[in-house]
């Protein structure tokens, strides 16, 4: 004759188990939400937050790139090709200036490297395509980057220059 | 409003907010500014939480650079406060162009009218 726990088999017939798992479930249903409401909402970002490349111009317009080759160097996916001539003018300006966006690692070491501040990540990180190709970037493309994001660009750096 | 309007507001979420976020704004917005694409920027009162109503698409590119960091919450002054210092060079705001006609393509791409010729090796011709 085998012993009948009671207890067990009360809360077996009283579904104890669904109501401890409801009583878990509604406990989160009503809990504040830990999500966003994206593309409405967007998380918190930082002043030195790497996302999207740029080059940046001075204030006069002038491109402040100088064909250095430092963020060549730098660049641990190899991602950036710089080619370089002097210009008309004879400053030394670069010819073409690539990124292979899907070599990037987004280090930041290419704006870390850079003496006057002509490649930058900027705080987009909306830039997602369709096709590969999309994501190799020219010179032209990123010095459009540079020019469209400058406003928010300037500011971050702005911000973030006490601390640095 | 038509029958089919109101049907693609219930069961769509890409022309328009979806209800539950038209009802929030309703309840807990309080409009902050707008940019020069008609966008409307809400926070709720203890500031706990900003968004932004897209005129048109839902599309999270097309915040622009002057609302981007204070939405993103880089900063607490929006710019109808403290506008940001702008270039005469600057070009206007692009949202994300992929899957369009007008999306980048690189110098050698197939979707250029006349892509730039660029080869790895060079063909031989018989003499």
């Amino acid at each position: 004759m085998t012993q009948i726990d009671y207890g067990r088999a009360a809360k077996y017939f009283l579904l104890a188990d669904f109501i401890a798992g409801f009583k878990l479930g509604f406990k989160y249903f009503f809990a504040p939400k830990a999500t966003l409401n994206y593309p409405h909402e967007k998380g918190p970002l930082s002043p030195r937050f790497r996302g999207e490349h740029a080059l940046r111009r001075y204030p006069n317009g002038e491109e402040r790139c100088i064909a250095c080759k430092l963020c060549e160097a730098v660049c641990p996916a190899q991602a950036i090709t710089i080619d370089a001539e002097p210009r008309e003018d004879g400053s030394r300006r670069t010819t073409r200036y690539d990124i292979d966006m899907t070599k990037c690692i987004y280090c930041g070491f290419c704006q870390e490297a850079c003496p006057v501040d002509a490649i930058v990540e900027g705080p987009n990180f909306e830039f997602s395509t369709e096709t590969r190709e999309e994501l190799y970037y020219d010179k032209e493309k990123l010095l459009a980057n540079g020019e469209r994001w400058e406003a928010e660009i300037a500011r971050n750096l702005e911000i973030d220059a006490p601390y640095r | 409003m038509g029958i089919l309007n109101a049907i693609s507001r219930l069961f769509t979420w890409w022309d328009g907010q979806t209800l539950n976020t038209q009802f929030f704004t309703w309840r807990k917005g309080e409009k902050v500014g707008e940019d020069d694409q008609g966008n409307t920027y809400y926070r709720t009162a203890d500031d706990s939480r900003r968004w932004v109503i897209y005129n048109g698409e839902i599309e999270g590119s097309r915040v622009s650079p002057d609302w981007h960091g204070w939405l993103h919450r880089t900063w607490d002054e929006p710019p109808s406060d403290k506008p940001l210092v702008h270039k005469s060079w600057e070009k206007p705001h692009q949202e994300n162009l992929t899957g369009t006609a007008l999306a980048y393509a690189p110098a050698g791409s197939i979707r250029r009218a006349q892509p730039a010729d660029r080869s790895d090796y060079e063909a031989w011709t018989p003499e």
